[in-house]
Parts: C-alpha cells; structure tokens; sequence
C-alpha cells in the first residue's frame, strides 16, 4: 500500500547537527515557503521523537550511515548534507536502509545548480547533440577534495547523463591541495577535473564551479553561479544570484518529491556513485594507476 | 646596422605565417623560403621584398647574407633540416615539435654547442599577449609560488589537406600529443618551473571516429616539485575559428585567471578576427627569434625546458596509446 502524501502546507523538518552546514541547512528551511523547521538537535535519537516529517542530516560523514538508519527505520525521509559516507559500505548500508523503509534519501549536490540543470535541459533537447567530454574545475577556500571530487563527478553525470567506468588522479603535493584527474564514463565519454582548496577563489563567492562540455554538435561552458548581478562599491565586488542556492533548488525538489511521491532528482544512489569515485580516485592517487568504479558503484581495483 | 637575415625552410601554411610575420620585423630580412614545390615557395616569398624562393636548401645554407633558419615543415623533417643548418653555421629557430625522439634532439643540441650556433624550439604560445601578461605576474611572484595550472583550450579543426593532412599521421607528426601536447606542455613547465615526472592522457575523436590521431585529450601532470597541470585540448569545435581558451594558474598565495570569452568578438560576421588575448603571437615571436639570431638576446625557451617539454609529450603519447600513467625519468 502507498505511502500517504504529506499534506500539511508545511513540511516539518528537524536539522539534525550544529556546525556550519546545520545553520545553513536551518537558515534554508526557515527561508523555504515548503518547510518549517521544528526542531535543531544534536544526534539522531533527539530527532526521532519531533515529529518531523525530513530530517536533515549535517553530521560528520563518519556519523551519516548510524543516523540515517536510525531514522529511516523511524519512518522519516532523510536529506543528507554531502558527502554522504567515507566508504562504498557504508553508502551501500544507507541505499539499503532506504529501500527498506521506503522512504526518500535526498542528499544535497551541486548537480541540482539551476545553471547545471539548465544545459542539461539544452542536452535533452538535442542542442548539442552527444556528449563527448567534460571538464569541471572546483576551486573553494574552504572545502576539502572529498567533497570537491563528489560535486564534480555529480556534475560530470549530470551534464553527461553518463556513468563513470574508470579514475585516474594525482594529488599535489607542494603548499596547497590540490588534484586532477581524467575519468572514463560509460559511451567512451571522458571527463577532466580540476580540484583545490586555493588560497583565494576566481569568484566572488567563497567557491567556484566551473564545466566546459564538448558534443558532438556544439560546445558550452557553464558557471554554476552564473547568471547574476554584479554589486560594484568602495567596498569591492559581491555577487547577488539570479538563481536560488543549490540547497534551495535541492529542497525544491524535495519538497515536489514529497509531495508528488515521485524520486527526487537525486538521492542517495546518486550520493553513493559520487563517494565510489572519490574511493576510487584516492586508491588511484595512493597507487598512482587507473581504478575502475564497479557498475554497482561499490568498490574499485587498479586497472 | 644591416639586418639580419633569415631563410625560411618549408613552404606550407606555418611557413607562410612565420615569413608573413618576419617581414613586419625592423632590423631582419627574409632572404629565402626554401619548399619542395617551387610554385608554392614563390607565392610564399612574394609576402617579403626581395625574397628568393628556392627547392635548392644550398642556396639558402651557402649564403653568407643567412645568419640563421627557421625550420618548418612536418616533424619528420625537422631534425635533419635543422642539422644542415647548423652545420653550415646557421643559428635555428625550429617549429614545434624540434623532434620525433629526444635523440634526435640531443643531436641537434650537440651540434649546435660544437658549431657554436643558438638553437631555439618555436613555442608561439608563450607569446601571447595573455599568457606572457600572466607569466609576467606569476615571475614577479604575484601569486606565490605556483602549483595548480589549468589551461584549456578549445578551437576548430585547423589542419590543412583533409584526410591527406601530414599532421593527422602520427609517422609524420609523431602523434598529436607530440604534435600539439608540446604547446601545454612547454607553458606548464615554463609557468611552474619545475619538469614533469608523469603523464596521464585520455584522447578522443569528436566528430570523425576513424580519424589515425585523436583530435583531442586531455593530459595529467606531475611535477618534480609536487605541482600538478591539467591541459585540455580539443581541436574539435564545430566550427572553425571558434575558440575557448582559459588559464587557471594557483599559487601559495593567489590565483591568475584568464578567460578568451573576455575578448571583444564580432558578432554577425563570418570574418574571423584575432582575439586581444592571442593576437600577433607569431610576430612577437619573430621579434624575440630575429633577436636571439642577432645575438642580441638570450633564447626566451631554453633547450633545457624544451627537452623537458618533449620528454613528456613523448611520454604523454605513450600514455595515449596504452591508457596508463608514463613515468618520466629524469635522465628522459
């Protein structure tokens, strides 16, 4: 039998956490006329009991797989700040505990950027006819690789519509963090990424994400935090969005998720082929050779 | 002060934009272009007074009004042109990629130290308004040190003759990565200072699946000093005179950035027009090559980085061909 739909004008949501992410998931949800924000506790057993319909979850990714079982089998959908687990085990633990209780496991993602989803629709429409490769270039003051190699490779299948087959990437090792890396996907299509934490970023905003895409029709070139309007004054540059956050668009579609009882655009599946790329990609960076990423997106081997 | 002067020693379309920009050059004269096919070498010539054109290399070699060559031609060629030359006693300026094999080069460095004539490899790229703008900022340490470079750069298909272009046959060209690989390759070692230690490369072909050589790849890179490069290439835009071109280069303490898409364009127009960015590359280099064969100033690319340059495009079509990391041992 279904599920009932939420149909309250509200859905309530618990932030579950108290670092950064936690404000910002709170400040999200208030802002957001889908949600209201009933609650913001520290582990997962305080949200069980708030009667919550989401649970945000902005944890430690270490701590994700524990709470996210907790409270799926608790009958809460779950929206899980990225990345979502350190191992393909534990991302395949929260698939499972998803499946079971049958309810929805979004995970926030830089694919879900009104800008990437508007070339995607470019795509779908024939503009550029195939795919053939992509390059994505992440550059943040504040974020580490993990999550930059997961945001490019979200962005890499969401552009492409593609799978990745195979990794290989080198870590730097002078003053910064730094990587590159060249990933074969599913269709022969390739992608290149460009990853650091740099000591100022070429934007505005405390991080840049950039992709140029090459089909076999026409090429483009997307920055996710494109278009907007410029703020010139003694006191330099900022940037106002014309598009909503990544986070808002993610909890969009949540919200139509929810309440149409379709899948969200991206969920912990999703989540988890970005976390077996990352895997991959520092297994290849430890052995210095290419590591395939299995179809299932669990595990990987040098190639 | 009478000007220097320089043959030419080709005939095809690099030929012919290197003697249209050393005739803008004061202070050098192209006596010769030097071309298999006599009729092309004239309309060649015809772009600088007073220059002969010739099959004969010995015309050129022989004449004492010669102080240096610039090799053109396929790759293949390249090697034994500029070996002539030296051992008539000309000063080189020889395109990119100077050889198929480093001991071809080597070969062409030593005779050049036993002649005591300068050899120079002809890496335009480093002469782009831009790319010099953002080395110059880099050397001055605007940035720290740098180590994280990102170059892209994407255009249309450019090469001549079709299906019979030399540049598609990796016997001829040694491959695109050595063919073209030089370009990214030269910039990333002369921006990082540091020498590649091992290459990744994936390659594909966008339009024409049976084309011998991909039309692009991209090209992994680390550096002795733990830098890392990122070079995408793609001569596979649908059309030709498009091009996207980008670098991204980080340091301990900043970044520089330059994007092709802040240049002026001409909308509605199939004209093609230089960007800002790009522009007159090959004159700049003519000036610097006109120089360094004068005697007036030291080569701007060493032999030491293109060795190194080479080195790895070698080892990056290595790479293109087996789908592992190459190794790049120093002594490479």
């Amino acid at each position: 039998m279904p599920e009932p739909r939420p149909t309250r004008a509200k859905l309530r949501a618990v932030v579950v956490g108290a670092g950064a992410a936690a404000h910002a998931h709170a400040r999200a949800l208030e802002h957001h006329p889908g949600f209201e924000v009933t609650g913001v506790v520290d582990t997962a057993q305080q949200a069980r009991t708030t009667g919550a319909d989401v649970a945000a979850l902005c944890l430690h990714p270490a701590q994700n797989v524990a709470a996210a079982e907790t409270l799926l089998a608790a009958g809460l959908h779950l929206l899980i700040e990225r990345p979502l687990a350190t191992s393909t085990i534990d991302c395949g633990r929260v698939v499972s505990a998803a499946q079971t209780a049958g309810r929805i496991c979004a995970v926030t993602t830089a694919a879900l950027a009104p800008a990437v989803r508007r070339v995607r629709a470019w795509l779908d429409a024939g503009h550029l006819g195939l795919p053939r490769s992509i390059n994505v270039e992440c550059l943040s003051g504040v974020d580490g690789l993990a999550r930059a190699f997961g945001d490019a490779i979200d962005c890499a299948r969401a552009l492409t519509g593609c799978e990745p087959v195979e990794v290989f990437a080198e870590a730097g090792t002078a003053s910064l963090e730094t990587a590159v890396a060249s990933v074969r996907f599913t269709h022969g299509v390739v992608a290149s990424l460009v990853l650091g934490q740099v000591p100022a970023v070429p934007a505005t905003a405390a991080a840049s994400t950039t992709m140029r895409l090459i089909g076999s029709h026409g090429h483009v070139e997307v920055d996710a935090a494109s278009p907007a309007v410029h703020h010139y004054s003694r006191d330099g540059q900022r940037q106002l969005p014309v598009d909503p956050a990544p986070l808002t668009a993610t909890l969009d579609d949540l919200e139509a998720s929810l309440r149409a009882g379709r899948p969200p655009a991206y969920d912990c599946r999703d989540a988890a082929v970005a976390v077996a790329v990352t895997v991959a990609a520092y297994e290849s960076i430890a052995t210095g050779m290419p590591v395939t990423v299995a179809a299932d997106g669990s595990g990987g081997g040098s190639t | 002060m009478a000007p220097v002067g320089i043959a030419v020693y080709g005939s095809g379309a690099i030929a012919r934009d290197h003697v249209a920009a050393l005739a803008r050059v004061h202070g050098a004269r192209v006596t010769h272009v030097v071309g298999s096919d006599l009729a092309r070498a004239r309309s060649v010539a015809a772009l600088a007074p007073g220059c002969i054109a010739t099959v004969r290399a010995q015309d050129a070699l022989t004449d004492p009004a010669v102080a240096g060559v610039v090799v053109c031609g396929p790759t293949r060629d390249h090697p034994a042109r500029a070996l002539a030359a030296i051992a008539a006693g000309k000063h080189v300026i020889v395109e990119k990629p100077p050889a198929r094999s480093l001991n071809d080069f080597d070969a062409i460095v030593a005779a050049a130290q036993s002649a005591g004539v300068r050899v120079m490899v002809g890496q335009t790229a480093r002469f782009q308004p831009a790319v010099r703008a953002l080395a110059a900022a880099a050397q001055e340490g605007e940035i720290g040190t740098p180590t994280l470079l990102h170059l892209t750069w994407y255009v249309g298909h450019v090469w001549p003759g079709g299906w019979h272009g030399w540049q598609l046959d990796p016997a001829h060209s040694g491959g695109h990565l050595v063919h073209n690989g030089m370009h990214p390759l030269d910039l990333a070692i002369w921006l990082l200072g540091s020498r590649p230690v091992r290459v990744f490369v994936r390659g594909w072909c966008t339009h024409a699946p049976d084309m011998p050589t991909p039309d692009s790849f991209h090209l992994t890179a680390r550096f002795a000093d733990g830098g890392l490069a990122l070079a995408e290439l793609s001569y596979g835009l649908r059309r030709p005179g498009d091009a996207l071109r980008r670098m991204m280069l980080a340091g301990s303490t900043g970044i520089l950035a330059h994007h092709t898409a802040e240049d002026a364009t001409l909308g509605g127009t199939p004209i093609t027009v230089s960007h800002g960015s790009t522009a007159d590359a090959l004159y700049h280099q003519a000036v610097h090559a006109a120089a360094v064969i004068a005697g007036q100033v030291q080569p701007l690319i060493t032999l030491d980085q293109s060795r190194a340059a080479l080195a790895a495009a070698l080892a990056a079509q290595r790479s293109l061909e087996t789908g592992k990391p190459v190794e790049i041992g120093s002594d490479a």
